[in-house]
């Protein structure tokens, strides 16, 4: 079954580059989510490995046979569509057997393959309908029974859950899990939804202005971020970032504890004074939006004439995770201590946006 | 899983090339922790011989795609060359020769000669100044018109279908035996349209135009162009409301919502919203309708034969004359391609305010 | 909106759409009623010209039909356009696409500049085309105007098709050659039956645009078994100052109607070719 590996994979349109020399390998029959905002270069990438677009420079192997040059028909990849490109002038019959029709599967087999893929996705009463007349759900499984039914050796979502309403977007999203899991086909997941990646990801891979960030497993990719952009981009609210010299330090919402009066933090702690500007309830929690102040008392972003201003990074703007009681305990327009667990801070040099291990802060 | 049987790649010829092993960039073990696996692959893949990458047909499929393009695209480009390129050097070399209907080979070279006798022809000025008038007339009315009716067709109304067939039938019916239908209804005797103008008192005795029976349309210079303009005006109509009704139907909804919250009313809707948007699709509707319009040839010699007199000379009709009728090919040549400069100075500066336009669009 | 004035309204839009309606059906209305008029209420200045008095004859029908030389132009008028509409699909189509997906930027763009074809005007180059048409020995001959009428249609219909194709979205052939075809496959399997409205209207303008020639089939033909509806029609059916107005008429009744109700059917699917078109 196919591994997907690419080396210094390369793309540019004239002067642009869109992918800047892409390592990645998956492993056998994972979900690797590919996750990046838009001109990432993960679209890019995705229509390289299926063979929509030839790269600039690098190589890309499939079953450790390299495909560049080899059409997309060649490469036995099935693709589902953010708009689920449904040929509108067939039937969803028809547009699940296309593929078998053009591949020259023996007729015979059409009927009884349909009916399984149909059957997995539950659509089979919508065999004889146009694809004008469906749902966007059942769009979505159409799609999907066509990429199905022709038993590939990889599949590539591109934002398969993008043109859903919200509601439906949490069943899709286990459901997709689900057919990945049983059918142990290698899975490209292409999107801009971290919580779809952290979600589905077997392992997420973070892509900004044609570079691979990061890849790893979603705990890894939370808990020690290799990269400022990684860190501010996984995670709701992103982690966060505070100038320190030619650093960043990042530190989760989470991971600031509330100091009573009188506390004084752990050995291994750190000390952080925030200055609350906001608080949110959700419900299951809090959220503090505040700014640090330093070990002295002193505000690191102006003060009030600032709260107009466009923030920066590292700036020194905090949000703050409160469990649902704790909330209460604080009020807008005071400053509270915090401790934060020395292994909790990640440091990230300045100017390279990477991440500083060992050595001090 | 239980899958449907792995469809058979049959008629799929092997992979082409060997693979190519000789690719820079390592697998960084800190990126990629798969490495282990794709290892083993690399150690499987560098085993084998340098080679090209995986090639279809000897032919890198890019350049598959393009020579698909130009395959697909030549018949028309070879057809275009050889029936209008070719034909069009040719009688730019006829209008700087000496050839004639007697003499069709001769291509003496003589300079501007043709030219400037062609000049000199008061029919030539005339045809000049009527092709002029006969165009722009029939433009300026035509943009009115067919906004205005393209308002009409933008709505719905009952019967709609019916006005759209009837509304073809100018357009649909030849241009030659339009033009003789005119011929009748402008009839200095019999012409029905007098006859309703005699029934409400526009013309014969104590009329508002009389005491004449008849307006001789074809048969005065002035009122000659007018009907040209009319008749053309007639021809054209539904062509230039297609035009105008496809830009028309693309202005957002909401658009006009929006202005219907702001308080406008129907003119102001439409001076200020419609007729700014639909300017580009006027530029394609006066492009399109003009060429057909000042290459038109058959209108005249069917309805006026350039007379009275010559007092209706267009530049077709007149290059046809001279050329054909007149027995002077090189002349007609020189008279034909009087408009060429025009024209093309005309369609570029048109062409390059579409383009903006689109940009800004 | 009170009730005079929503009444007033819509009496002026139907008056409107009367006019609109009139402005078509007047000559449409009076060739009709003409093709049955008996000669002397023609040559009648006195009397309502759309009316019949007296009653109506099918005479002049009669002699269109078994008389004149009409049958024969409408057969080669049919011939040729039935020819000239297969090569122009075949050159047309395929161009289309081409530029709509296949040759990057400056096909898809190259839209407007197609129009540049139709700057050379006919009257410029019937003389070196008759040249041609002479040294094929295709002069005189239907064959000739099956030959270049193809230079008015290719252009326009090229034009009207790159945008039906540009409109039909790039993930759908994307989509089919992932799903095992070639690009060409594509195109066969997907692009060209969604391009099928575009197609239909190209068929009737390209018929209709060749039916309306007058200049190439007044110059390559002068016989008359060879002519054309467009050019033999008004040649061969006056004689000196004598016209044969009923027979005219039905001559041109034949040949305006079904087109007209051809045109008016693909009223909507015009509208949308245009639209893709200008969207450019």
């Amino acid at each position: 079954m196919a591994t997907l590996q690419t080396r210094g994979l390369k793309r540019h349109y004239g002067k642009i580059l869109a992918v800047d020399g892409i390592d990645l390998a998956t492993a056998e029959g994972e979900l690797l989510a590919v996750l990046g905002p838009s001109g990432s270069g993960k679209s890019t990438l995705m229509r390289m490995v299926a063979g929509l677009e030839q790269p600039s420079g690098g190589d890309i192997l499939l079953d450790g046979r390299s495909v560049v040059g080899i059409p997309a028909r060649k490469r036995n990849v099935a693709m589902v569509f953010q708009s689920y490109a449904l040929y509108p002038h067939m039937s969803v019959f028809e547009n699940i057997v296309f593929p078998l029709r053009s591949y020259r599967v023996p007729k015979e087999t059409w009927k009884g393959k349909v009916d399984w893929a149909a059957g997995v996705l539950g659509i089979e009463h919508l065999l004889q309908r146009r694809p004008g007349r469906l749902s966007g759900g059942e769009s979505q499984r159409v799609a999907l029974a066509r990429a199905l039914v022709r038993d590939p050796e990889m599949f590539i979502f591109d934002e398969p859950l993008s043109a859903l309403d919200a509601q439906v977007r949490h069943t899709a999203r286990a459901e997709l899990r689900d057919l990945q899991k049983r059918t142990q086909v290698t899975c490209l997941y292409v999107t801009h939804d971290q919580v779809e990646a952290m979600g589905l990801g077997d392992r997420v891979a973070v892509m900004k202005d044609g570079q691979l960030r990061q890849l790893g497993a979603p705990r890894e990719l939370y808990f020690e971020p290799e990269d400022d952009f990684v860190a501010s981009f996984i995670g709701n609210p992103p982690m966060n970032l505070l100038a320190r010299g030619d650093a960043l330090i990042g530190i989760r919402a989470e991971h600031f504890r509330l100091l009573q009066d009188g506390d004084e933090p752990d050995v291994g702690e750190h000390r952080f004074r925030v200055r609350l500007d906001q608080l949110e309830f959700l419900g299951s929690e809090w959220l503090g939006y505040g700014r640090v102040a330093d070990a002295g008392g002193e505000e690191e972003a102006g003060g009030e004439e600032d709260a107009g201003r466009k923030r920066a990074r590292g700036d020194g703007h905090v949000v703050v995770r409160f469990g649902q009681d704790r909330g209460s305990e604080v009020a807008p327009g005071q400053a509270y201590d915090f401790a934060v667990p020395g292994r909790h801070i990640k440091t990230f040099d300045r100017s390279t946006g990477r991440r500083r291990h060992a050595g001090t802060r | 899983m239980p899958g449907p049987d792995r469809p058979g790649r049959s008629g799929e010829e092997g992979f082409g090339g060997e693979v190519d092993p000789g690719v820079d960039g390592a697998v960084d073990p800190a990126v990629d922790p798969a490495a282990g696996a794709a290892g083993a692959i690399a150690a499987k893949v560098s085993a084998a011989p340098p080679g090209t990458r995986g090639r279809v047909a000897g032919m890198h499929v890019v350049d598959r795609e393009r020579l698909l393009g130009w395959l697909m695209l030549s018949p028309a480009l070879l057809y275009i060359v050889a029936f209008v390129g070719v034909p069009f050097v040719l009688a730019i070399l006829l209008a700087f020769s000496n050839a004639t209907i007697g003499n069709p080979r001769d291509f003496t070279f003589v300079g501007f000669a043709n030219f400037a006798r062609v000049i000199q022809q008061p029919q030539f000025l005339m045809a000049l100044r009527n092709s002029g008038i006969v165009t722009f007339g029939t433009l300026a009315v035509l943009v009115v018109l067919a906004t205005a009716v393209s308002e009409l067709f933008a709505r719905d109304f009952r019967g709609k279908r019916l006005v759209q067939v009837l509304f073809m039938l100018p357009w649909a019916m030849p241009v030659s035996l339009g033009a003789i239908n005119w011929l009748w209804l402008l009839d200095s005797q019999f012409s029905p349209i007098d006859w309703v103008f005699r029934q409400i008192g526009v013309l014969g005795p104590g009329g508002l135009f009389g005491p004449s029976m008849h307006f001789y349309y074809l048969g005065r210079a002035d009122l000659a162009l007018a009907s040209l303009v009319m008749v053309n005006v007639w021809r054209m109509l539904p062509l230039a409301t297609i035009i105008v009704l496809a830009g028309r139907l693309a202005i957002p909804k909401d658009r006009f919502e929006q202005a219907e919250i702001d308080g406008a009313g129907f003119w102001r809707v439409l001076v200020r919203i419609t007729v700014p948007a639909l300017l580009p699709v006027l530029v394609v509707a006066i492009l399109f309708t003009g060429l057909l319009v000042i290459g038109d040839m058959a209108t005249v010699d069917l309805l006026t034969r350039g007379g009275p007199g010559d007092s209706t000379q267009v530049l077709p009709y007149w290059a046809f004359l001279t050329g054909i009728r007149g027995g002077d090919l090189s002349g007609g040549a020189a008279v034909a391609l009087f408009l060429l400069p025009v024209l093309l100075a005309i369609s570029v500066f048109v062409l390059r305010y579409a383009y903006r336009s689109e940009s800004t669009a | 909106m009170s009730g005079p004035v929503r009444f007033v309204r819509q009496a002026a839009f139907y008056l409107a759409v009367l006019i609109v309606s009139l402005f078509a059906l007047v000559p449409g209305i009076w060739m009709v009623i003409t093709i049955f008029k008996r000669s002397s209420d023609l040559y009648n200045a006195q009397v309502n010209p759309f009316f019949f008095h007296p009653s109506p004859t099918l005479k002049h029908l009669e002699f269109l039909f078994t008389q004149s030389p009409f049958p024969r132009f409408a057969v080669n008028s049919l011939i040729i356009g039935v020819c000239v509409v297969a090569i122009t699909l075949v050159v047309a189509v395929p161009a289309a696409y081409a530029l709509a997906r296949l040759t990057g930027r400056w096909g898809r763009d190259s839209g407007m500049a197609l129009f540049l074809v139709y700057l050379i005007p006919p009257t410029l180059l019937f003389i070196p085309l008759y040249q041609v048409v002479t040294f094929l020995g295709l002069a005189n001959t239907i064959w000739a105007l099956v030959l270049v009428y193809p230079t008015i249609t290719i252009p326009f219909c090229s034009w009207l098709l790159l945008g039906f194709f540009r409109s039909i979205p790039e993930t759908l052939d994307a989509a089919a050659m992932i799903d095992g075809n070639s690009r060409f496959g594509a195109f066969r399997k997907v692009a060209l039956p969604l391009a099928l409205p575009g197609i239909a209207a190209c068929v009737v303008f390209a018929f209709s645009l060749q039916l309306s020639d007058y200049i190439y089939a007044s110059t390559f033909v002068t016989s008359t078994s060879a002519m054309t509806v467009s050019f033999g029609v008004p040649t061969e059916m006056i004689r000196g100052d004598v016209f044969f107005w009923q027979a005219l008429m039905g001559a041109n009744a034949v040949v305006a109607i079904p087109l007209t109700i051809a045109y008016g059917l693909l009223f909507n699917r015009l509208v949308m070719g245009f639209q893709s078109a200008e969207n450019v």
